[in-house]
Protein backbone atom coordinates (compact mmCIF):
# COMPACT_ATOMS: atom_id res chain seq x y z
CA UNK A 1 0.00 0.00 0.00
CA UNK A 2 1.29 3.48 -0.75
CA UNK A 3 1.24 6.58 1.26
CA UNK A 4 -1.01 8.10 -0.53
CA UNK A 5 -3.53 5.09 0.34
CA UNK A 6 -2.36 5.08 3.69
CA UNK A 7 -3.07 9.26 3.74
CA UNK A 8 -6.32 7.95 2.39
CA UNK A 9 -7.42 5.66 4.60
CA UNK A 10 -6.27 6.95 7.89
CA UNK A 11 -8.18 10.46 7.16
CA UNK A 12 -11.00 8.35 6.34
CA UNK A 13 -10.76 6.83 9.73
CA UNK A 14 -9.68 10.39 11.41
CA UNK A 15 -12.16 12.03 10.25
CA UNK A 16 -15.47 9.38 10.95
CA UNK A 17 -13.93 9.47 14.56
CA UNK A 18 -13.94 13.53 14.14
CA UNK A 19 -17.39 13.46 13.20
CA UNK A 20 -18.43 11.47 15.58
CA UNK A 21 -16.92 13.06 18.36
CA UNK A 22 -19.15 16.14 17.25
CA UNK A 23 -15.97 17.92 16.15
CA UNK A 24 -17.82 18.88 12.75
CA UNK A 25 -20.61 20.72 14.83
CA UNK A 26 -19.73 24.21 15.56
CA UNK A 27 -22.10 24.28 18.44
CA UNK A 28 -19.76 21.96 19.80
CA UNK A 29 -16.60 24.37 19.37
CA UNK A 30 -18.53 27.38 20.39
CA UNK A 31 -19.27 25.50 23.52
CA UNK A 32 -15.96 24.70 24.40
CA UNK A 33 -14.36 28.06 23.45
CA UNK A 34 -16.93 29.37 25.74
CA UNK A 35 -15.91 26.93 28.54
CA UNK A 36 -19.34 25.56 28.90
CA UNK A 37 -18.55 21.96 27.93
CA UNK A 38 -14.95 20.42 28.64
CA UNK A 39 -15.38 17.93 26.06
CA UNK A 40 -13.52 19.04 23.47
CA UNK A 41 -10.64 19.43 26.14
CA UNK A 42 -10.64 16.35 26.91
CA UNK A 43 -10.83 14.56 23.72
CA UNK A 44 -7.74 16.27 23.38
CA UNK A 45 -6.10 15.28 25.82
CA UNK A 46 -6.75 11.94 25.48
CA UNK A 47 -5.55 11.43 22.24
CA UNK A 48 -2.46 13.38 22.73
CA UNK A 49 -1.45 11.11 25.88
CA UNK A 50 -2.77 8.09 23.63
CA UNK A 51 -0.36 9.08 20.76
CA UNK A 52 2.48 10.57 22.99
CA UNK A 53 2.65 7.40 24.18
CA UNK A 54 2.30 5.33 21.06
CA UNK A 55 5.03 7.29 19.44
CA UNK A 56 6.92 6.86 22.59
CA UNK A 57 6.51 2.90 21.77
CA UNK A 58 7.72 2.92 18.53
CA UNK A 59 10.70 5.28 19.17
CA UNK A 60 11.64 2.55 21.69
CA UNK A 61 11.37 -0.21 19.03
CA UNK A 62 12.92 1.46 16.86
CA UNK A 63 10.45 0.50 14.29
CA UNK A 64 10.55 0.92 10.79
CA UNK A 65 7.96 2.21 8.33
CA UNK A 66 5.65 -0.09 6.55
CA UNK A 67 6.03 1.91 3.12
CA UNK A 68 9.86 1.93 3.49
CA UNK A 69 12.99 1.37 5.51
CA UNK A 70 12.97 4.77 7.41
CA UNK A 71 12.94 5.10 11.14
CA UNK A 72 10.20 6.10 13.18
CA UNK A 73 9.98 9.50 14.58
CA UNK A 74 13.59 11.10 16.37
CA UNK A 75 13.29 12.44 19.77
CA UNK A 76 13.16 16.81 19.94
CA UNK A 77 16.20 18.16 21.38
CA UNK A 78 15.70 20.68 24.54
CA UNK A 79 14.37 23.88 24.41
CA UNK A 80 15.47 26.49 26.49
CA UNK A 81 13.08 29.37 27.42
CA UNK A 82 15.84 31.74 25.23
CA UNK A 83 14.96 29.74 22.19
CA UNK A 84 11.44 30.83 21.95
CA UNK A 85 12.11 34.59 21.86
CA UNK A 86 15.00 34.55 19.90
CA UNK A 87 13.68 32.24 16.99
CA UNK A 88 10.32 33.35 17.36
CA UNK A 89 10.68 36.64 16.97
CA UNK A 90 13.69 36.58 14.72
CA UNK A 91 12.99 34.12 12.67
CA UNK A 92 9.97 35.78 10.63
CA UNK A 93 7.26 33.78 13.94
CA UNK A 94 7.83 30.41 12.55
CA UNK A 95 8.79 28.92 15.62
CA UNK A 96 7.97 24.93 13.57
CA UNK A 97 10.58 25.76 10.87
CA UNK A 98 13.07 27.58 12.61
CA UNK A 99 13.01 26.44 16.88
CA UNK A 100 15.45 23.99 17.11
CA UNK A 101 14.79 20.50 17.93
CA UNK A 102 11.34 20.78 17.23
CA UNK A 103 9.63 18.27 14.96
CA UNK A 104 7.55 19.88 12.30
CA UNK A 105 4.40 18.29 10.96
CA UNK A 106 6.53 17.69 7.29
CA UNK A 107 9.93 17.87 6.76
CA UNK A 108 10.32 19.20 3.70
CA UNK A 109 7.90 22.23 3.80
CA UNK A 110 7.33 22.66 8.14
CA UNK A 111 3.77 22.27 7.71
CA UNK A 112 0.86 20.14 9.33
CA UNK B 1 -29.35 2.67 14.71
CA UNK B 2 -28.63 5.69 16.31
CA UNK B 3 -25.67 8.12 16.97
CA UNK B 4 -25.09 9.97 19.55
CA UNK B 5 -21.74 12.31 19.98
CA UNK B 6 -18.84 9.68 21.40
CA UNK B 7 -17.44 10.33 24.77
CA UNK B 8 -14.70 11.98 24.70
CA UNK B 9 -12.70 8.82 26.58
CA UNK B 10 -13.73 7.07 23.16
CA UNK B 11 -12.93 9.12 20.60
CA UNK B 12 -10.02 11.00 21.96
CA UNK B 13 -8.06 7.18 22.14
CA UNK B 14 -9.20 6.52 19.00
CA UNK B 15 -7.80 9.34 17.09
CA UNK B 16 -4.66 8.96 19.46
CA UNK B 17 -4.08 5.35 17.68
CA UNK B 18 -4.80 6.66 14.22
CA UNK B 19 -2.42 9.28 14.38
CA UNK B 20 0.32 6.18 15.99
CA UNK B 21 -0.57 4.13 12.72
CA UNK B 22 0.09 6.89 10.46
CA UNK B 23 3.39 7.12 12.08
CA UNK B 24 3.65 3.48 11.87
CA UNK B 25 3.06 2.88 8.40
CA UNK B 26 4.55 5.90 6.66
CA UNK B 27 6.18 8.46 9.60
CA UNK B 28 4.15 10.98 8.58
CA UNK B 29 1.94 13.82 10.68
CA UNK B 30 -1.69 14.07 10.95
CA UNK B 31 -2.61 17.23 10.10
CA UNK B 32 -5.01 19.66 7.80
CA UNK B 33 -3.05 22.69 7.06
CA UNK B 34 0.04 20.80 5.01
CA UNK B 35 -3.17 19.03 2.50
CA UNK B 36 -4.32 22.29 1.96
CA UNK B 37 -0.84 23.72 1.34
CA UNK B 38 -0.15 20.42 -1.00
CA UNK B 39 -3.33 20.65 -2.73
CA UNK B 40 -2.99 24.59 -3.58
CA UNK B 41 0.83 24.51 -4.77
CA UNK B 42 -0.55 20.84 -6.91
CA UNK B 43 -3.92 21.17 -7.85
CA UNK B 44 -3.60 21.62 -11.59
CA UNK B 45 -1.15 18.10 -11.67
CA UNK B 46 -2.69 15.84 -9.74
CA UNK B 47 -0.40 13.42 -9.74
CA UNK B 48 1.84 15.25 -8.24
CA UNK B 49 -0.82 15.75 -5.04
CA UNK B 50 1.06 13.94 -2.22
CA UNK B 51 0.34 12.13 1.06
CA UNK B 52 -1.24 15.32 2.60
CA UNK B 53 -3.44 15.99 0.25
CA UNK B 54 -5.12 12.33 0.54
CA UNK B 55 -4.88 12.92 3.57
CA UNK B 56 -7.24 15.86 3.88
CA UNK B 57 -9.73 14.36 0.72
CA UNK B 58 -9.87 10.72 3.59
CA UNK B 59 -10.88 13.88 6.46
CA UNK B 60 -13.28 14.86 4.14
CA UNK B 61 -14.64 11.81 2.91
CA UNK B 62 -14.35 10.23 6.63
CA UNK B 63 -16.82 13.07 8.07
CA UNK B 64 -19.30 12.84 4.93
CA UNK B 65 -19.68 9.08 5.46
CA UNK B 66 -20.70 9.14 9.27
CA UNK B 67 -23.12 12.11 7.98
CA UNK B 68 -24.30 9.44 6.30
CA UNK B 69 -24.38 6.75 8.19
CA UNK B 70 -26.14 8.58 10.88
CA UNK B 71 -28.58 10.32 8.76
CA UNK B 72 -27.28 13.20 9.67
CA UNK B 73 -26.48 14.62 6.18
CA UNK B 74 -28.18 17.30 4.98
CA UNK B 75 -27.01 20.65 2.57
CA UNK B 76 -28.00 23.61 4.18
CA UNK B 77 -26.59 27.44 4.58
CA UNK B 78 -27.01 27.32 8.29
CA UNK B 79 -24.11 27.21 10.11
CA UNK B 80 -25.51 26.69 13.55
CA UNK B 81 -27.16 30.18 15.09
CA UNK B 82 -24.01 31.92 13.54
CA UNK B 83 -26.69 34.01 11.70
CA UNK B 84 -28.07 35.82 14.06
CA UNK B 85 -24.13 37.41 14.92
CA UNK B 86 -24.31 38.26 11.04
CA UNK B 87 -27.56 40.06 11.61
CA UNK B 88 -29.09 37.13 9.34
CA UNK B 89 -27.59 38.29 5.91
CA UNK B 90 -26.39 35.44 3.92
CA UNK B 91 -23.60 37.50 2.53
CA UNK B 92 -22.76 39.20 5.77
CA UNK B 93 -22.42 35.49 7.17
CA UNK B 94 -20.55 34.15 3.84
CA UNK B 95 -18.14 37.18 4.38
CA UNK B 96 -17.38 36.78 8.19
CA UNK B 97 -16.70 32.89 7.76
CA UNK B 98 -14.52 33.72 4.15
CA UNK B 99 -12.43 36.50 6.61
CA UNK B 100 -12.40 34.52 9.56
CA UNK B 101 -11.17 31.26 7.20
CA UNK B 102 -8.44 33.42 6.35
CA UNK B 103 -7.68 34.85 9.48
CA UNK B 104 -7.00 31.18 10.57
CA UNK B 105 -5.23 30.31 7.40
CA UNK B 106 -3.30 32.44 7.74
CA UNK B 107 -1.98 32.11 11.59
CA UNK B 108 -1.64 28.62 10.78
CA UNK B 109 0.59 28.92 8.04
CA UNK B 110 2.81 31.44 10.58
CA UNK B 111 2.73 29.28 12.87
CA UNK B 112 3.87 25.93 11.08
CA UNK B 113 0.72 23.54 11.81
CA UNK B 114 -2.90 24.10 12.62
CA UNK B 115 -4.69 22.93 16.12
CA UNK B 116 -5.01 18.91 14.70
CA UNK B 117 -1.01 19.16 13.29
CA UNK B 118 0.56 21.00 16.67
CA UNK B 119 -1.87 19.81 19.38
CA UNK B 120 -2.52 16.09 18.33
CA UNK B 121 0.38 15.23 15.87
CA UNK B 122 3.31 17.43 17.31
CA UNK B 123 2.43 17.52 21.08
CA UNK B 124 2.84 13.59 20.88
CA UNK B 125 6.40 14.14 19.57
CA UNK B 126 6.50 16.64 22.93
CA UNK B 127 7.60 19.34 20.60
CA UNK B 128 8.06 22.16 22.18
CA UNK B 129 7.17 24.62 19.33
CA UNK B 130 3.50 22.38 19.10
CA UNK B 131 3.20 22.75 23.10
CA UNK B 132 3.41 27.09 22.32
CA UNK B 133 2.03 27.19 19.76
CA UNK B 134 -1.54 25.09 20.79
CA UNK B 135 -1.40 26.75 24.11
CA UNK B 136 -1.55 30.13 22.29
CA UNK B 137 -4.24 28.92 19.98
CA UNK B 138 -6.27 27.69 22.53
CA UNK B 139 -5.64 30.82 24.76
CA UNK B 140 -6.50 33.34 21.95
CA UNK B 141 -9.76 31.16 20.93
CA UNK B 142 -11.15 31.00 24.09
CA UNK B 143 -10.05 34.62 25.60
CA UNK B 144 -12.01 35.83 22.16
CA UNK B 145 -15.02 33.95 22.37
CA UNK B 146 -15.39 35.14 25.83
CA UNK B 147 -14.78 38.70 24.93
CA UNK B 148 -17.45 38.21 22.57
CA UNK B 149 -19.90 36.66 24.59
CA UNK B 150 -19.26 39.10 26.86
CA UNK B 151 -19.69 41.73 24.65
CA UNK B 152 -23.29 40.16 24.17
CA UNK B 153 -22.26 38.91 19.85
CA UNK B 154 -22.47 35.24 21.06
CA UNK B 155 -25.24 33.45 21.27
Amino acid sequence: MSAKLYGLVGGIGIGFVFAWAGLSDPAVIRDMLLLRDPHVFLLMGSTMVVAALGVRLLRARGAKTWVSSARSPGRPNNLSPAHLGKYAVRHRLEPCRNLPGTRCSDDRTGTA
Amino acid sequence: MTWTISPWFVAGPLIGLLIVGLRAAVNKPFGALGGFIDLSENVWSPPRLGFRSYLLLGLTLGGALFALVSGSFSLSFVYTDFGSVAGGSLIGEAALLVAAGVAMGFGARTAGGCTSGHGMSGISLLSPASIVSTMTFFATAVGLALLVALLGGAP
